[in-house]
């Protein structure tokens, strides 16, 4: 995982380069560095943050290349950041994803000098090979990619070559159309500052940038790729007034939910309205449903399970992405899979999707990523509509992702005949009332942030839950785990006695959910279990119920199956605080970033 | 020029309102009362604004963002602690390096005020203080002004110690001098910008600038319907288009209904009623003189009249709230012969049958059961029974 950022117009380059570079930041930050081209070849780069990164300012210089790393091969050092040149120093390459066969190739271009650990640094030196036999840029760019196995985004450049060469393979890369030049990035919040015209590459592309345009290849013919306003708002990506863009995220989101359900609910009816292209009868009749996903998405996924599987005849299986096999024993035709992923280009579930695909299954996808990979991969999409996430550690875009599932599996109910109007009716009704609850729970934040702060020096954090619970358990668990470093983790509220109450003690918190939904009685009898060992429980439910006896507790409005949902944000709000009394590093936690195109 | 807006204050006599919100946040037409502000300094030709924000300060910045949307710089200054308006400002100097427009973060004002402000002060580089004309000026701070200049400000002053109508209208211009006069202002408690000014205008001309237009004060629980009124009598109605209005029902006007809210049949709106977003009305209800915050549901053949309902709460059928008026005590004041309704806040449950005389504010969370009649003070999170 990492950024691409590149300009070449009329401006100076080095200040969109590295404005670029801090907008990409949360794709990876353990190193950056940025390449001036102006008659030669001019490097900068160095490990750590891109604000430890100088660039000098020269307004002749108005053209160039930069990337932000996060280490897959080779550490984070000077050496190993990008760009990385060639032995004569003309020719300077970003690369995003990885080279697989780069061993073989560095062992092939053995009278060259390399001077970093990474897969990256065979490609300046085969250009350079190829630009000695006399081609030029993109013909030399054309003829590298033949050679290369992997995933991977790349951008090259050269001295005496006029433009910026780039080939996308499995991994993002966005071109924008500015009035002031051409800029090229990762992802659209590279250059949306400048300009909000931009058009997606696909795979196998390859393109020339020059000042005035663009020309774009694939397999050696000419051919255009649409043009499209994106609406993303640049200055969301400002803190506005918070010390963290975690907490301004976690404070958006009735905001947030607001615009992933508008439009969508249907209280007469009792259903969704939302707008799906998959074939009606296909979702009447299909038999098993696959979600994949990883992290915080695989949770939502899995609260979506308990929903499908309580509401709708389907049965469901939910998998890691990274561990999805697709096996016989089911009838493929009448299996839908359904990727869940925020950014919608982690390469774990898109690598999934194409297992399901190539088996004969109908795709899906919900995202929070307009015009992302996985959209174009798969036959039908949903958005979330959550607006963009800066924080690494995923928050409202989880909350948005459950609604939008919950908003799926109504429609599908209704669609197949299980959902009454009535139960259909409820459930919209109670996603209707998100918003409001979840602002209730970020109401009591003082009161979160005092247990946070009372409990920060306690030597792990356990959360149970059963049925709806159990996946936000998860959640929560990892969100701390995640932000605060601390070891938190999620259990089955039932599970407790068969092993894990091993690790529980008077200094290990217990935070158990005790919502109706969630066969809150029975988990009631986890915590008295829990408490007999001298751990402090945090409940969270419905005021005046189940949590009198708990020694905290923290109030949940009644929301009938999506309460627990609304119980995470509490949770969230726990993580927040615990992590910023430790001085964590919130929105770029160690070792972590924002969307994982590696596999 | 920049502007600094002060929305840090705690807002106690709208409470219960503003446990959860800051006053600024609370909706006068289609948008919460500082929108206005930021979309008259806007008109005004201002770009660069400050907010200065405390209490449940996340609302305010949620909004706002960086003030994209409004085509203006927003940054935000943070007051943890109400300490005064003059220590709102000075945390708000390292933003401003220039002249600035400051503006009391609860009142309406037209963008001519602004302008007028920033004329004057360009023209005589000296501080520069809006006046306005109102009935009763005991509750404000009373001026007196010779040849132009301000020469004294008493807040609440005593009847005898008045010599007009004009009082200080919360909008001024300044230099960047006036952070230097607030650190050496002396105080005792709360460090208020009015203080700094009388010590400051023994050394210092401060003109004062009259204006006569719209001036909308937000203070008490009644002042949320007067001032919504006085800003629908110069706007138009404004139904959202998501929201849903049932052709059996009748909208008066003028009157404010927000996205995805849902007007059921046989339910009347009618004048001076503002319905925020996402919230339903149900059938045969009538809506007068009202304020309806975000998400709340009045039930079915229900009156509201010259009454606030907060959000998320569920009013249930045939509750009364039909308006009148009544003696209530704000903060140690009472107010006699009061022409309010009631005050039912955040997340309120009520059963049928509900009458809530007028004047009664209810807290927070109440839980109340059918057939009850509620008058004066309801405590938050109470539940309260009939007999």
């Amino acid at each position: 995982m990492c950024g691409i950022i590149g300009y070449i117009g009329s401006n100076e380059s080095s200040s969109v380069l590295v404005s670029g570079l801090k907008n990409l930041e949360y794709r990876g930050y353990d190193s950056a560095g940025v390449a001036l081209v102006n008659g030669d070849v001019d490097v900068h780069k160095q490990e750590g943050t891109i604000d430890g990164l100088t660039v000098p300012s020269d307004p002749e210089t108005t053209h160039g290349i930069g990337h932000t790393r996060w280490s897959t091969h080779g550490e984070p050092t000077d050496e190993n950041a990008h760009p990385h040149t060639d032995c004569s120093g003309d020719v300077a390459v970003v690369h995003n994803g990885i080279i697989s066969n780069y061993q073989e190739l560095k062992a092939e271009l053995s009278g060259h000098i390399f001077e970093s650990d990474t897969d990256t640094e065979v490609i300046p030196h085969l250009l350079e090979e190829e630009l000695a036999r006399g081609a030029d840029l993109r013909a030399a760019v054309t003829r590298v990619l033949d050679r290369l196995e992997g995933s991977f985004a790349i951008a090259a450049t050269h001295a005496d070559h006029e433009g910026i060469v780039v080939a996308r393979h499995d991994s993002p890369l966005v071109i924008g159309h500015g009035d002031e030049g051409m800029y090229l990035g990762s992802d659209v919040t590279a250059f949306v500052e400048y300009t909000r015209q931009v058009s997606y590459l696909e795979d196998g592309d390859i393109a020339h940038l020059s000042a005035d345009g663009i020309e774009i290849f694939n397999d050696g013919e000419r051919v255009e790729r649409e043009i499209q306003t994106v609406d993303w708002d640049a200055d969301a990506a400002g803190k506005a007034g918070h010390d963290h863009y975690m907490h301004k995220e976690i404070h958006e989101q009735p905001h947030a939910l607001r615009q992933t359900i508008s439009g969508r609910v249907d209280e007469l009816g009792g259903n969704a309205d939302l707008d799906i292209d998959l074939d009606d009868d296909f979702l009447r009749t299909l038999d098993e449903i696959h979600v994949v996903a990883c992290g915080t998405s695989h949770y939502a996924g899995l609260y979506m399970k308990e929903l499908l599987e309580s509401l709708v005849d389907v049965t469901v299986r939910v998998d890691l992405a990274s561990e999805y096999e697709v096996y016989d024993g089911h009838d493929a035709s009448q299996t839908l899979v359904v990727a869940v992923t925020q950014s919608g280009e982690t390469a774990d579930t898109l690598s999934a999707i194409r297992r399901a695909k190539a088996s004969g299954m109908t795709s899906f996808a919900v995202t929070n990523t307009v015009g992302s990979t996985i959209t174009r991969e798969v036959d039908d999409s949903l958005f979330i509509k959550a607006g963009p996430e800066i924080g690494v550690a995923a928050s409202k875009t989880f909350v948005s992702q459950v609604t939008t599932l919950a908003l799926f599996t109504t429609y599908l109910g209704r669609l197949r005949g299980t959902l009454s109007a009535e139960d259909g009716a409820d459930l919209v009704e109670h996603i209707r009332q998100l918003p409001n609850a979840v602002q209730s729970v970020l109401d009591a934040e003082p009161k979160i942030q005092r247990l946070a702060e009372q409990y920060v020096d306690s030597d792990a954090f356990f959360f149970i839950g059963r049925g709806l619970a159990y996946p936000v358990a998860l959640e929560s668990a990892l969100k701390l785990k995640e932000i605060s470093y601390v070891h938190a983790e999620g259990f089955a509220a039932g599970e407790l006695k068969h092993g894990p109450l091993a690790l529980v003690t008077e200094n290990t918190p217990v935070l158990a959910f005790l919502n109706d939904a969630a066969a809150a009685d029975d988990t009631v009898n986890n915590v008295k279990e829990v408490e007999s060992r001298g751990a402090p429980v945090i409940g969270l439910s419905t005021p005046d119920e189940t949590n009198s006896f708990c020694e905290h507790s923290i109030d949940v409005p009644e929301l009938g199956r999506l309460e627990p949902l609304v119980a995470n944000v509490a949770l969230q709000l726990f993580a927040y605080h615990v992590a910023d009394e430790m001085g964590r590093p919130i929105d770029k936690p160690r070792n972590l970033a924002k969307s994982v195109t590696v596999e | 020029m920049n502007a600094i807006i002060l929305a840090a204050g705690t807002g106690t006599r709208l409470q219960p309102l503003t446990d959860t919100r800051p006053k600024a946040m609370l909706p006068i037409g289609d948008k919460p009362l500082l929108e206005h502000i930021v979309d008259a300094l806007h008109s005004a030709g201002i770009n660069q604004i400050t907010l200065v924000v405390g209490h449940k300060r996340e609302r305010i910045q949620s909004h706002f963002q960086n003030g994209s949307d409004w085509d203006v710089d927003i940054q935000y200054a943070v007051q943890d602690n109400p300490r005064g308006t003059g220590d709102a400002l000075l945390t708000a100097e390292h933003e401003v390096s220039e002249s600035c427009i400051v503006i009391n973060g609860d009142r309406i004002v037209e963008p001519e005020l602004i302008e007028r402000l920033i004329q004057k002060h360009e023209a005589t580089g000296d501080a520069c203080l809006a006046v306005t004309e109102v009935e009763d000026p005991l509750q404000y701070g009373a001026v007196e002004i010779e040849a132009g200049q301000i020469t004294a400000i008493k807040e609440k002053p005593e009847p005898h110690e008045v010599t007009s109508n004009l009082v200080n209208a919360g909008v001024y211009a300044f230099g960047p001098e006036i952070f230097a006069a607030i650190r050496q202002t002396d105080h005792y408690g709360e460090l208020q910008l009015t203080d700094t000014l009388n010590q400051y205008l023994e050394s210092h001309p401060v003109h004062a600038v009259h204006y006569d237009g719209m001036w909308l004060e937000l203070s008490r629980p009644w002042d949320l319907l007067s001032v919504n009124s006085g800003i629908l009598a110069r706007d138009d109605s404004t139904v959202s288009a998501s929201a849903h209005v049932d052709d059996d029902a009748t909208l008066g006007d003028p009157v404010v209904v927000g996205d995805h809210s849902r007007i059921q049949p046989g339910a009347r709106i009618l004048r001076n009623t503002v319905i925020g977003e996402n919230v339903t009305i149900g059938a045969n209800a009538v809506i007068t003189n009202s304020v309806i915050l975000e998400d709340a549901v009045v039930g079915p053949g229900t009156v509201v009249s010259d009454s606030i309902i907060g959000a998320g709460s569920e009013i249930g059928p045939l509750n009364a709230l039909e308006g009148g008026t009544s003696n209530i005590e704000v903060n140690g004041e009472l107010h006699t012969d009061v022409r309010f309704g009631g005050l039912v806040g955040d997340g309120v449950t009520t059963g049928s049958n509900v009458t809530i005389t007028p004047g009664t504010i209810v807290g927070n969370e109440a839980t109340i059961e059918s057939g009850s009649t509620l008058s004066e003070r309801v405590p938050g999170d109470a539940h309260v029974f009939r007999g």
